[in-house]
């Protein structure tokens, strides 16, 4: 053997120790996760709180990350009650909930999952998309999802919403971007239009939500029945019905042109529009803790935070106090009376 | 991977033998592509899932480094030239690559995750260029069209194996986008180890190393500038495949269920197409095939709107595969032979970065008209804009009969 062929040789050798070595690790890697996803989703159960439920995603580290978990209205700072079902984001009413999850089906990666009224997976439906909003209506008859139809990377040159109604018992409404919008009394056929961001008004066939088009953003307000939206506002995005009716939270751009936020309320009755105390620019549809508060999830360490945590500010003012650490999706629900909650 | 590529015949034949480091080079880039395209694949919805960050910031990052790669490519080119060592640029370009999947790895939020990206993107724009001297090196002039048709070949697939890859693995372990993170490093290593060990370094026999001055002779090279020309003229006018597949939505050919199959549909086209028009191209002149790869895309664009239904899809998606598969590969086979050799890779590298550059703006022009107009109207402006930029590409390169590259 010549001295370069030992070389080769010995090179040769280092390569497949490597070579094997990295295999084995992206290996176990895979197994050990696996097997952590094998081991999660039964986790916790228990009993639900009795009275108004905060319900909520729980981001604490372990195997309950990502689970709904429950914990009483007026006292948020109890252990919280685990539930089985995990979600990517969650809402709850008197009749049950709602989970946007991600599902083990690499062609449908995202799913919809209603949960009956002691938050147990129910009925199922697919998602056309990343999901971001989620609504469940106060008389449960219907629920709102808003999910990213970019999808892949292969689109990544712009992005667009898709917005879907559906009834708890019979046919899906679909997506509200095929209703007919009206801007300033005309109807309006922009080919952009872009939804999201559903609030139900209790006990009738109304919502209000966004519509984007041409780079504004409007409030609307929805009919199922006539299938219709109308802009009544510009510069509202996510908003949220107090549970009176009375007022709606929304963010509203103040940046010029990155997405920077300001939560704000609106007295329906008035029009007059009111900065909330919080200061930060937060990416989340707003919910009512009470008729006197509203609560939202903050990432930590800013934007692009792996985890958040749950922050609440009272309509009077006051600087915004911590709710639940480790923590988004907040919803406030109070369980159906009809039914006994054990 | 090891193994299996060891295991390679060495060629069957001796009129088709493709010498063995083009397929080496082609296992490498197939596997650095699936390390890469998995996170891509994964990466939108890890960013608005997991970072709550809006698409919309997240596209206008993507963008933000397309336009940084273009001046990376050139750098590349240039120092592979000026060292005179392709393998060894071409190898850091696929280092930098693999270290910046682990850079997605802590809890770093938006800041990290754009770093990375742009890691990766400088990491392809470095070695591009080096690795196509070292096919076009590899050997005789008169098959490079179907050396380069090869590589596309192994690249392409690699670019759809990786998506299928990504989420086969998030099936396994939903929301679990640190192990995909970690399998697609792991993968980018194997594929630098394959690369170091069995591609030999190309060394010129030229002495001295070149200057900026030097580059700038480059464009004396009547043939060279021509077909410079042409190909940014002709990179102008594309749409972007994001838009051409919005479109498809946007005329109801297809649901917004089957957009992932749009992708992989052009992405087998491509690769079926590659070997047989790189062998065309090397037969009836890699200028022809390359201008005659714009009217396959000109033919995708009035299919997208002339036509309806999944059938008018299925047109566009075939003209669009076989777009690239004319474009692509027979773009550095068509540039190679017209350079000195020592400035194959500063040459390679410019006519790629025009192109580059070229589609990122169209694709800029495309997503303002398309925001000013309908579709079909913008759609409608970019294929009158196609055809004049293939009446002005046409005369300038296909008639110029460079013995070198019409030579059969």
């Amino acid at each position: 053997m010549t001295q370069p062929d030992r070389r080769r040789s010995r090179d040769g050798k280092i390569m497949l120790v490597l070579t094997i070595v990295v295999v084995a690790v992206a290996a176990s890697w895979v197994t050990v996760s696996v097997l952590r996803a094998g081991a999660s989703g039964e986790g916790g159960g228990g009993g639900l709180p009795g009275g108004r439920q905060l319900v909520f995603r729980s981001l604490r580290a372990g195997p309950e990350f990502g689970h709904i978990a429950v914990v009483p209205a007026g006292d948020a700072g109890r252990e919280r009650v685990v539930l089985p079902a995990r979600c990517e984001r969650a809402a709850a009413a008197p009749a049950g909930g709602l989970c946007l999850r991600q599902t083990r089906n690499p062609i449908q990666l995202f799913a919809v999952t209603l949960l009956d009224e002691r938050l147990r997976p129910g009925k199922e439906t697919r998602l056309n998309g990343i999901p971001s909003r989620a609504r469940f209506s106060e008389d449960g008859r219907y629920y709102a999802t808003t999910a990213f139809v970019t999808g892949h990377s292969y689109i990544s040159d712009g992005f667009s919403t898709e917005t879907v109604i559906g009834r708890v018992d019979g046919e899906p409404v679909g997506n509200i971007e095929d209703f007919t919008f009206l801007l300033n009394g005309q109807r309006n056929d922009n080919a952009d239009r872009n939804v999201w961001g559903v609030t139900f008004v209790p006990g009738g066939d109304r919502f209000f939500a966004t519509v984007a088009t041409q780079n504004r953003r409007y409030l609307v307000e929805g009919d199922i029945r006539r299938r219709t939206l109308t802009a009544l506002r510009d510069n509202v995005e996510c908003p949220s019905l107090s549970p009176d009716g009375r007022r709606l939270a929304y963010k509203k751009r103040t940046g010029l042109n990155n997405d920077v936020w300001r939560f704000h309320v609106l007295d329906l009755a008035s029009g007059v529009e009111t900065p909330l105390a919080e200061t930060r620019s937060v990416d989340d549809q707003a919910a009512w803790l009470d008729d006197g508060h509203v609560m939202y999830g903050v990432p930590k360490g800013g934007a692009g935070g792996r985890n958040a945590d749950v922050w609440v500010v009272a309509l009077k003012g006051g600087a915004p106090r911590l709710l639940i650490p480790d923590a988004d999706s907040p919803t406030v629900r109070s369980p159906a009376k009809s039914h006994s909650q054990r | 991977m090891y193994v299996s590529v060891r295991g390679i015949p060495r060629g069957t034949g001796i009129r088709s033998r493709v010498p063995r480091v083009v397929v080496v080079l082609g296992m490498v880039s197939l596997i650095t592509d699936v390390s890469t395209e998995m996170v891509t694949a994964v990466l939108p919805i890890y960013a608005t899932l997991v970072l709550g960050l809006t698409p919309l910031a997240y596209g206008m990052l993507d963008g933000l480094y397309q336009g940084a790669t273009v001046l990376v490519r050139l750098l590349g080119g240039f120092f592979a030239d000026r060292l005179r060592r392709p393998k060894l640029v071409a190898g850091s370009g696929y280092a930098i690559g693999a270290a910046a999947k682990l850079l997605l790895l802590p809890v770093g939020g938006a800041g990290t995750l754009s770093a990375a990206v742009g890691m990766d993107r400088a990491g392809k724009g470095l070695r591009t260029a080096p690795r196509d001297v070292l096919i076009a090196t590899a050997g005789p002039r008169d098959r490079l069209g179907r050396y380069f048709g090869v590589h596309r070949a192994l690249d392409a697939t690699g670019a759809l194996l990786g998506p299928v890859v990504a989420f086969g693995l998030l099936a396994l372990a939903p929301g679990d986008f640190d192990m995909v993170f970690v399998v697609s490093c792991c993968a980018a290593v194997l594929g630098v180890l394959l690369f170091v060990h069995h591609v030999p370094e190309h060394r010129a026999e030229t002495e001295g190393g070149v200057s900026l001055r030097d580059v700038a002779a480059l464009l004396r090279i009547t043939g060279f500038r021509r077909l410079l020309c042409a190909a940014a003229v002709l990179s102008v006018a594309t749409i972007g495949d994001g838009f051409l597949y919005l479109v498809l939505l946007r005329n109801e050919s297809v649901t917004t269920r089957w957009f992932p199959l749009l992708f992989v549909c052009t992405s087998l086209v491509y690769l079926a197409l590659a070997v047989p028009l790189g062998r065309v191209s090397d037969r009836y002149g890699r200028n022809r095939v390359f201008t005659a790869g714009y009217g396959l895309l000109l033919c995708a664009y009035l299919s997208a709107i002339l036509t309806a239904g999944a059938a008018g899809a299925g047109l566009c998606l075939m003209f669009l595969g076989a777009y690239y598969a004319a474009t692509d590969g027979v773009l550095p086979a068509a540039a190679a032979p017209l350079l000195p050799a020592e400035l194959t890779a500063t040459g390679i590298s410019v006519v790629q970065a025009a192109v580059a550059g070229g589609r990122a703006l169209g694709a800029v022009a495309f997503g303002a008209v398309w925001t000013a107009a309908e579709g079909a109207t913008a759609v409608w402006t970019f294929a009158a804009v196609l055809a004049v930029a293939l009446l002005t590409a046409v005369p300038m390169i296909t008639r110029a009969r460079d013995q070198r590259t019409e030579a059969r």
